[in-house]
């Protein structure tokens, strides 16, 4: 036994620090170290489900019925398995929507109707009432039962009501919060959901090891006992299959659809992907919380408790055994769970009571001084309202019922909005008429069936005159409407609300139409299509907006909330762009809804923000016709979404597979893609080039290459000796941007440059045989003025003539050698990369002389015409090259000689080289391949097939052109052009 | 097997295995027949849903 003061000050010390640990929660949200937005306090916050039906009506139940308690924790484990499709769904379309409240989710649904979700608050009040009843039940029923007296419980119940109607109102509503979250309470909850279990485990751990043998003694004694069949389900036993399974059904619908589960599990999530964790973490706290249930309840009555007096199982126990601290630690379990329950339940009850019945009654007096602090005010008078409802209906009722009874009521009511909300998620016909008929006859078949024989019960209503002519009759029997005999009243209940909810909803859905905005909400919530904007029709300014959110949330919040907008954004006041103010507008209905509902912004804001009747008239019409327009089926929607993953995955595998770096870039020059090759050739990787200047990752680039939006193609080198080929293609797309394939090419150019070489020693090996008949002759010479020199006897040496005159013989003959071979020297090394300027006429004259060694020039006659050309910038040992090249062809075409005749001028910006010869010529059936590698018409042998190829890419180098005129036996004219470049 | 359908047919098996007649056919290890099947229900969905996060798969009805 605990003196009142002690566990009163217990309690006040709990709720102290539950509010010392919200307050340490927000404030870390505040800084942006938020400690809740984790799947872990996400699963805990949802285990809020777990109240004291849990810690005492769990065992009450399991010591009366046996396992059908189980029903309870099976069905959100089933449910939870479907989260993945269901729940995500809801949480997207909530978020949005940003809808804040079950009810606001169902009026959103159905067209917007303030009708219909004043009509879900209306039945989530009353039938949530029983189980507000059943936590104030519980602690009254626990102070009694720790204290030892039943004198002064009831009043004491009404100040802990009072104490948790005022924890609820510090909780969420010490101002009216522009956010939906509340990040304090909801770690509060997790708090107080492992209090609940550590509690639970200690406890149940306490009777099954310490007062018994363990769970397999338990078993074993209750099977030999007088309770024998709480063992069992089925036939004989206190639990019928049939109840069974309304049971299950019945927690699967609360879990999704009890408004305290929708406010943690859709209005507080803050990562859609917390759900995938939520999905076994929850049920494993139920599975864990669940372990020690029946061997408490088997427990308490095989040591002599009584199945009446079960419920209070966890608490007598321990007392009984004189083991106060475990009783203790039990009582603050049990409070935890009905606080928590009853502090979230409130306060999601008291948002749909102000977004449904207050707001629209008193929004048009937003112009009332002090308007925003009195909707706070009123929503801190609902929540006291609510939670002193429980109290009354604890009081009078409650004690007529078991804890479990009384919860079991909530859940059936809570079936009321399934077919609405399962079937409106997925069925795009479902209606606003239909959706009221259905939720307003399962509710009259709910009160009519569970509350009203509760309150006969309870002597509310007498069983004369009217009342009893109904409830003996055999049509109206509350316990066997229609004269359906042989249901437990859980399985009665559920189906004859689910039949009419149903055949109302369904029927009336197909039977009547639906307008332009149900249709469009239809498809919102059915195809998940985020909501479009509403057209920029309406004339509004900033003022005009922060002068609506002063009305309702106060001049700070107002001014808080645009500058926060201006700075996100980064805009001034003064400058606000049309699509700013829409934003702004967006911003603004989304702060308003999570305070008032979105039915009721939506209202204000129309009424506000100047939409004439004119601009209604044609947005009506533009909705009709975007409803119209978005009347894709699922169906082709889905194969249109297939084909562009096949497509982009198409694209994407071509161009990562691509052997050349392919990039993509933005107006702003910035990366937005990069490729595998890009990665392989630069060594920068994807995730560092994306979103960076391509200047900056590829200095060697110039800016001014992107400075015009046309397609280009240019060879580039790197610092590092690379060679790239970049072609530049713009995107069509107005937004600009470019394509940019990069191909390294400096294999290809040293190749180019090798081939160069082995061309210009090939030529040089053609020179070969004349090259040695010019060096041999002098040799010839040399040798033998050197004879007879030396034939000459030594006494007779004084002929200087003689001797002067063959010494000089000799030397310019070795002169001429020393010519021969500095000039193969020179053309044969290996050629500069430089273009330096140059004289075209001495670069054919050096070509010339190295040619003149070829046997066959003897047989040519040379004509050249050279006029006044200036000097150019080419590299002189490529267009030596050429030269060469061509000279020797023609010299190729003539081998019994001919006339060679050259031509110099200049035409225009260009200086023209023509080269023609009287040779053989060129079949016209070839023309077009000779300059194409590997192709000569000589024997083979005798030729590579290169030179023409690699003196037209020369001369493409030199940005010049090569043509070639020639007939079969008409000789051949070959023009080279080259630009001036100085 | 889709992803939705996945769910789907577990959500149906489970109902199945904590109903008639698999409550019948196991009446004599109730217990032990509730705790292992919900244990091995809630390891099931742990796996495959962090298995199919893992691979960033998300499913929308």
């Amino acid at each position: 036994m605990f003196k009142g003061w002690i566990v009163f000050g217990l309690i006040l010390g709990y709720l102290c620090l539950l509010f010392a640990i919200a307050y340490f929660a927000e404030r870390r949200e505040r800084i942006g170290k938020s400690i809740v937005s984790n799947p872990y306090v996400y699963s805990l916050s949802l285990a809020v489900y777990c109240t004291s039906w849990t810690f005492y009506g769990s065992v009450g139940k399991a010591a009366t019925s046996g396992f059908s308690f189980l029903t309870i924790y099976l069905g959100p484990t089933l449910m939870a398995a479907l989260w993945m499709v269901l729940l995500k769904k809801i949480i997207r379309i909530a978020k949005e929507n940003r809808i804040t409240t079950i009810a606001d989710f169902i009026g959103s649904r159905y067209g917007n109707s303030l009708f219909l979700s004043s009509l879900v608050t209306l039945v989530a009040v009353i039938g949530i009432t029983p189980y507000l009843g059943l936590q104030i039940k519980a602690i009254i029923s626990t102070l009694t039962v720790l204290s030892g007296q039943a004198e002064g419980t009831t009043a004491a119940g009404w100040y802990i009501t009072f104490l948790l109607g005022i924890f609820a109102i510090i909780f969420g509503a010490r101002r009216l919060d522009a956010s939906e979250r509340h990040e304090g309470l909801i770690f509060a909850i997790a708090f107080e959901s492992i209090i609940k279990l550590i509690a639970f485990l200690v406890v149940g751990f306490y009777v099954t090891y310490v007062l018994f043998g363990g769970a397999g003694d338990i078993f074993d004694k209750i099977k030999s006992s007088e309770y024998g069949d709480l063992l069992y389900i089925g036939a004989g036993t206190q639990v019928s299959y049939r109840e069974w399974a309304s049971l299950l059904f019945l927690s699967m619908t609360a879990i999704m659809f009890l408004p305290r589960q929708f406010h943690v599990a859709v209005v507080e999530n803050s990562d859609i992907r917390h759900v995938s964790k939520a999905m076994w973490l929850f049920p494993l706290y139920l599975l864990i919380i669940n372990i020690f249930v029946m061997p408490v309840a088997f427990g308490g009555l095989l040591l002599g408790g009584r199945q009446a007096d079960a419920d209070m199982f966890m608490l007598t126990i321990p007392m009984g055994q004189g083991n106060s601290m475990i009783a203790l630690l039990t009582f603050i379990g049990g409070f935890s769970a009905a606080t928590g329950m009853i502090i979230v339940e409130s306060l999601a009850l008291s948002t749909m009571v102000m977004n449904s019945l207050v707001m629209p009654a008193i929004f048009r007096f937003n112009e009332m001084r002090g308007f925003p602090l009195v909707i706070l005010n009123l929503k801190r008078i609902v929540i006291l309202g609510c939670v002193f409802f429980g109290y009354i209906f604890a009081v009078s009722i409650g004690e007529f019922y078991s804890l479990v009874d009384i919860g079991l009521k909530s859940f059936e009511a809570m079936t009321i909005f399934s077919p609405a909300i399962i079937i409106g998620l997925y069925w795009k016909r479902g209606n606003r008429i239909g959706a009221l008929a259905g939720i307003s006859a399962g509710f009259v078949i709910w009160f009519y069936t569970l509350l009203m024989p509760a309150m006969l019960k309870a002597g509310i209503i007498g069983d004369q005159g009217f009342f009893s002519m109904i409830f003996n009759s055999t049509i109206l029997n509350p316990h066997a409407l229609f004269g359906l005999q042989g249901l437990d009243r859980w399985s009665h209940s559920l189906f004859w609300g689910l039949f009419f909810n149903l055949f109302f909803y369904v029927g009336l859905s197909i039977l009547t139409k639906q307008s332009p905005e149900e249709e469009r909400q239809a498809l919102i919530f059915v195809e998940s299509i985020a909501p479009q904007a509403l057209p920029g029709r309406a004339d509004y300014s900033l003022q005009e907006i922060e002068a609506v959110l002063e009305q309702y949330l106060g001049r700070r919040d107002a001014a808080g909330i645009v500058d926060g907008f201006l700075f996100r954004n980064q805009v001034q006041r003064e400058n606000l762009s049309p699509l700013d103010l829409s934003r702004l507008r967006d911003e603004a209905m989304r702060i308003l809804s999570g305070s008032l509902g979105s039915a009721i912004a939506t209202i204000i804001l129309e009424d506000k923000l100047l939409i004439t009747e004119k601009e209604r008239g044609d947005l009506s019409l533009s909705i009709k016709q975007m409803t119209a327009t978005l009347r894709l089926s699922r169906q082709e929607l889905q194969e249109a979404n297939r084909s562009l993953a096949y497509l982009k995955e198409f694209s994407e595998n071509i161009i990562e597979s691509a052997p050349a770096g392919i990039v993509t870039i933005d107006a702003a020059k910035r990366l937005t893609y990069w490729n595998k090759e890009m990665e392989a050739i630069t060594g920068i990787r994807r995730a560092d080039a994306t979103n960076r200047r391509i200047t900056t990752l590829l200095p060697w680039i110039s800016i001014n290459t992107f400075e015009k939006s046309e397609k280009r193609e240019l060879t580039l080198q790197t610092p590092s000796q690379q060679y790239f080929k970049i072609d530049i293609n713009p995107f069509t797309d107005p937004s600009g941007g470019f394509v940019v394939i990069f191909q390294d090419i400096t294999e290809k150019r040293k190749m180019e440059e090798q081939l160069l070489q082995a061309l210009k020693l090939a030529s040089i090996g053609k020179l070969t045989a004349g090259i040695s008949h010019e060096i041999g002759n002098p040799l010839a010479s040399i040798s033998s003025l050197v004879q007879e020199l030396r034939s000459i006897p030594t006494d007779t040496r004084g002929e200087e003539t003689f001797f002067s005159d063959s010494l000089s013989t000799i030397n310019s003959h070795i002169e001429r050698i020393a010519r021969i071979v500095r000039s193969l020297g020179d053309f044969a090394r290996i050629s500069t990369k430089e273009k330096v300027l140059c004289s075209i006429s001495e670069i054919i004259d050096r070509t010339l002389n190295l040619v003149r060694y070829d046997n066959r020039f003897r047989g040519i006659d040379l004509s050249m015409e050279i006029g006044e050309i200036p000097l150019v910038k080419v590299n002189p040992d490529q267009i030596q090259q050429v030269f060469m090249n061509l000279i020797i062809n023609a010299l190729d075409a003539m081998p019994e000689g001919g006339n060679l005749w050259i031509q110099i001028k200049t035409a225009g910006e260009s200086i023209v080289i023509v080269v023609r010869d009287s040779g053989r010529g060129i079949d016209e059936t070839v023309m077009e391949k000779i300059f194409d590698p590997f192709f000569s018409t000589k024997p083979l042998g005798r030729g590579t097939g290169l030179g023409l190829s690699i003196c037209y890419g020369i001369i493409r180098e030199h940005n010049g052109s090569i043509n070639v005129k020639s007939r079969k036996g008409e000789g051949t004219t070959i023009t080279i052009s080259l630009p001036v470049e100085r | 097997m889709k992803n939705k359908e996945f769910w789907i047919f577990l959500f149906f098996l489970g109902t199945l295995l904590f109903n008639w007649p698999f409550l019948d056919i196991f009446s004599l290890v109730l217990p032990y027949y509730f705790f292992g099947v919900w244990s091995f229900f809630i390891l099931v969905v742990g796996i495959v849903a962090t298995l199919k996060e893992t691979k960033g798969r998300d499913t929308d009805v």
